[in-house]
């Protein structure tokens, strides 16, 4: 039972929306003037989404973000000439992509359409087994670079080395932006002491059951507020909470001097995953801020199998447990045991007893059981990337490996 | 004639004062355009030393006094300005190249007002401290909060790392007080007196320096304690803003421990308080448990803060009495009432013609809300109001303006409110 995902804007007074005979629900993200307010389900009738369920559903659901967006359509804003002359950062915007070239071409079509246009548009080829990633970059007026060493968090470092701008902005490969992504990414970057900016990553479509699985049980929605994250404001352990990778814009002086994104973790390496909750959680930990802003909105496309879902769980959880287990062996944070724990027994042993009990909206069996599968590999898999960051540090490719942590 | 003059103090600042120089030397305004001035407070030949050394190639003062406080010392390194325009700066502050030009502008665009700098405390390299994560937080918060359009400024803005005003104005206020001896504070004290002549405070966030700052644990404790004594000075000066003081969480049972359980401080607590909370305190932060770290040294300080207050009173009892003393509400202010039916535009000459502290809002016949005076702020702005009702007065403020307009989205609106204050009701 596919669902249509759908963007509206209320503004607008969006009538019927029809021509959804293929659809049972819907999933519309809630605009007012340009700015996403909320989200919310609706069931189809007949085909149509009608306009009266979606009112409804709006002010039920989002009723003050719309009471005060329409207070500020009656209030002019009172011109000031500003105090400052502070502009916005130039910004690199890096795509990190391996073997996807379809993908790849709807994400650099919706980068190159950006308003204002990024200052340079950088895409990392990670060891790729064909041409035909270069071969798509020919398309659009992009900066092409291979990078032949295997790993997400190597081609990050690459992308952030190449980089001419201030800020460097990623976004994966099977992310789509929205027009005005960049520029909300980088407003908050006008304060000095903001390190980090993350935005609000939405499915673009609901077409299979894999993909609605996955909005479901790890979907990357951080809500519509904006937030501001420090190390007084959350654990640092808790870094996954900051945002994700598909949409995280960094300083990248910051990325180069701290070696934000260590070579031997996330996709390509034995960790699989966890290498930006890592990268978050050393600039917090090291004092800095980061600010997550729902203005900066990208269209995830979700894996559509669900043996892919259990793959991307699985590794969701080897990543997370070898992030936590580093935490408390090599950086003292004992509060790594109580995260650990509490999230195997508050969620994976929950999620299993529900299931068993028979709860509505449980997670599956199977998910819950490769989530699991995870944690008991991450041991070895952090054996590995120890195993691995020592060859590095070995071998001849240094020159592009950051600095070392003291 | 220069068009600002830097005033810098300084105490036994030979190790600090060397890098302030050379970030001024690199300024993008002219050398011709500034002077700076440092005051040596306490004779000091190794910073003499330093300042000649430098050789800087912008016009340099050096003025020397005995030891008397830093306040003593900004007021003559103004005496000796030669502009009409003071910035006052840290011996620990290193300006970003466009620092002064950004001042500069500020002024030229707003004249006549404070112009308050923004800085950062960048931190060294790879090094977790817990200790200066709360001070980088909290001075992250604070900067962040000047930089809203709706902020509404009050004397505990007013600091003075990093901030410019016009010489006559700072003379008109009649300078720093030089009560303030081991004490924090005369910075707000000065803050109070400004806003009282009606000057205007803005945050110009690329007036940027860097604070090249070390925390350690002893300053911070002792920092709380001169709070603690400056905020008593304060309270018996202006007792007016005591509200916006921390004295006034003594008022009800005597100063307050705040947490899930309250805490009431007695001076045998308060005594005993470093002794108990050092071991805790230095576990949390070996094993990095950054809550307890937070909260056992928040309440260090806390103690600290009030052990200042209540030296800086005289005695416990004397603290008790002065606090319980002190007006919690404002003791005088000018409101006035205003109807938005007669255009949002026609605000800001209502609240020009004379300084507003308060505000009773109405649409037509329909009452909306009320912005209450708030001890020490400035006094409000429209963009204070508007900020007021898009938040909180906003569904009462659509609510009275539906029924009277026939916009296209009114009965919409109108019913928005409806289930909106059915959704709170509920």
């Amino acid at each position: 039972m596919p669902s249509k995902v759908l963007d509206l804007d209320l503004a607008d007074d969006p009538g019927d929306v029809p021509g959804l005979g293929a659809y049972d629900r819907a999933f519309v993200l809630l605009r007012w003037r340009g700015l996403p307010i909320g989200s919310v389900w609706l069931d189809v009738i007949d085909g149509r989404l009608p306009a009266a369920d979606l009112w409804q559903a709006a002010h039920a659901r989002h009723g003050r973000a719309i009471t005060h967006a329409m207070a500020a359509d009656a209030l002019p804003c009172p011109a000031e000439p500003p105090l400052d002359d502070v502009s916005l950062p130039s910004a690199t915007v890096a795509v990190c992509t391996k073997d996807r070239p379809d993908d790849l071409r709807r994400c650099l079509a919706a980068l190159c359409a950006l308003t204002p246009p990024a200052h340079e548009i950088l895409v990392v080829d990670n060891a790729p087994s064909d041409e035909r990633t270069a071969s798509v970059c020919r398309d659009f007026p992009v900066r092409y670079v291979r990078e032949d060493v295997k790993g997400l968090n190597w081609a990050r470092t690459r992308a952030a080395r190449e980089a001419r701008g201030e800020v460097i902005a990623y976004t994966d490969d099977d992310a789509t932006p929205d027009r005005r992504w960049l520029e909300a990414l980088l407003v908050p970057f006008r304060h000095p002491a903001v390190a980090a900016v993350t935005g609000l990553v939405l499915p673009l479509e609901l077409e299979t059951d894999g993909q609605e699985l996955f909005e479901q049980y790890c979907g990357f929605s951080r809500g519509f507020r904006q937030r501001v994250f420090d190390a007084r404001r959350i654990s640092p352990l808790g870094a996954a909470n900051v945002g994700a990778g598909a949409s995280m814009a960094i300083r990248r002086q910051l990325v180069n001097d701290l070696g934000l994104f260590r070579v031997e973790l996330d996709a390509g390496t034995a960790a699989q995953s966890g290498g930006d909750t890592f990268a978050f959680y050393r600039l917090l930990s090291l004092g800095h801020r980061i600010v997550y802003t729902p203005a900066a909105i990208a269209w995830h496309r979700h894996r559509q199998s669900p043996r892919d879902l259990v793959q991307v769980l699985r590794s969701y959880s080897v990543g997370t447990y070898v992030f936590l287990l580093r935490c408390l062996l090599f950086h003292g944070e004992t509060g790594a045991i109580q995260v650990g724990f509490g999230w195997f027994l508050g969620h994976h042993v929950r999620q299993l007893l529900r299931r068993a009990i028979g709860r509505a909206n449980a997670q599956p069996f199977g998910l819950t059981l490769a989530e699991i599968q995870g944690v008991l590999m991450s041991p070895w898999a952090l054996w590995k990337t120890l195993r691995r960051e020592r060859s590095i540090l070995r071998g001849n490719a240094t020159a592009a490996l950051p600095a070392t942590e003291a | 004639m220069p068009r600002i003059s830097i005033v810098i103090p300084t105490h036994r600042g030979a190790s600090r004062i060397g890098p302030t120089l050379a970030a001024l030397a690199s300024q993008t305004l002219p050398h011709g355009d500034f002077e700076v001035i440092v005051v040596l407070d306490g004779p000091d030949p190794a910073t003499r030393q330093v300042i000649a050394a430098a050789q800087p190639p912008f016009t340099i003062t050096v003025v020397e006094q005995d030891h008397a406080g830093a306040a003593q010392a900004r007021n003559r390194g103004a005496a000796a300005a030669r502009s009409p325009l003071l910035l006052f700066l840290d011996d620990d502050m290193s300006a970003v190249p466009g620092l002064l030009s950004a001042h500069l502008r500020s002024h030229e665009r707003h004249p006549d007002g404070v112009v308050l700098g923004c800085f950062t405390q960048p931190r060294a390299g790879h090094r977790v401290d817990l200790l200066a994560d709360g001070a980088d937080a909290w001075w992250a918060d604070h900067f962040a909060q000047l930089a809203l359009p709706s902020h509404r400024f009050s004397f505990r803005d007013f600091c003075t790392g990093n901030v410019s005003l016009p010489r006559e104005r700072f003379v008109d206020a009649g300078g720093f007080s030089t009560e303030f001896k081991q004490a924090a504070g005369e910075d707000y004290e000065l803050g109070i007196r400004l806003l009282r002549l009606g000057v205007r405070f803005r945050f110009a966030l690329d007036a940027l320096s860097v604070h090249r700052y070390a925390a350690s644990w002893a300053k911070s404790l002792e920092r709380a304690r001169e709070e603690g004594r400056g905020h008593v000075i304060i309270a018996r000066l202006h007792p007016e803003v005591f509200p916006a003081l921390s004295l006034r969480d003594a008022v009800e049972d005597g100063p307050v421990l705040k947490g899930d359980r309250p805490l009431r401080l007695t001076p045998l607590r308060l005594a005993a308080a470093p002794a108990l909370l050092h071991a805790p305190l230095r576990m949390a932060r070996a094993l990095k448990l950054r809550r307890q770290w937070q909260k056992l040294q928040g309440a260090s300080r806390v103690c600290a803060y009030w052990e200042g207050a209540c030296q800086q009173a005289g005695s416990w009892s004397a603290l008790q009495s002065l606090v319980q003393d002190m007006p919690l509400v404002p003791i005088a202010h000018h409101e006035i009432e205003f109807d938005l039916a007669t255009g949002f535009d026609q605000l800001t000459p209502a609240l020009t013609a004379a300084a507003v502290d308060a505000i009773r809002l109405r649409y037509g016949p329909q009452p909306i809300g009320r912005i209450a005076p708030q001890a020490g702020a400035e006094s409000l702005r429209t963009a204070h109001v508007r900020h007021a009702l898009l938040g909180r007065l906003a569904p009462r403020f659509l609510a009275a303006r539906a029924p009277l307009d026939r916009g296209r989205h009114a009965q919409r609106e109108h019913t928005l409110v409806e289930s909106t204050a059915l959704g709170s009701a509920g």
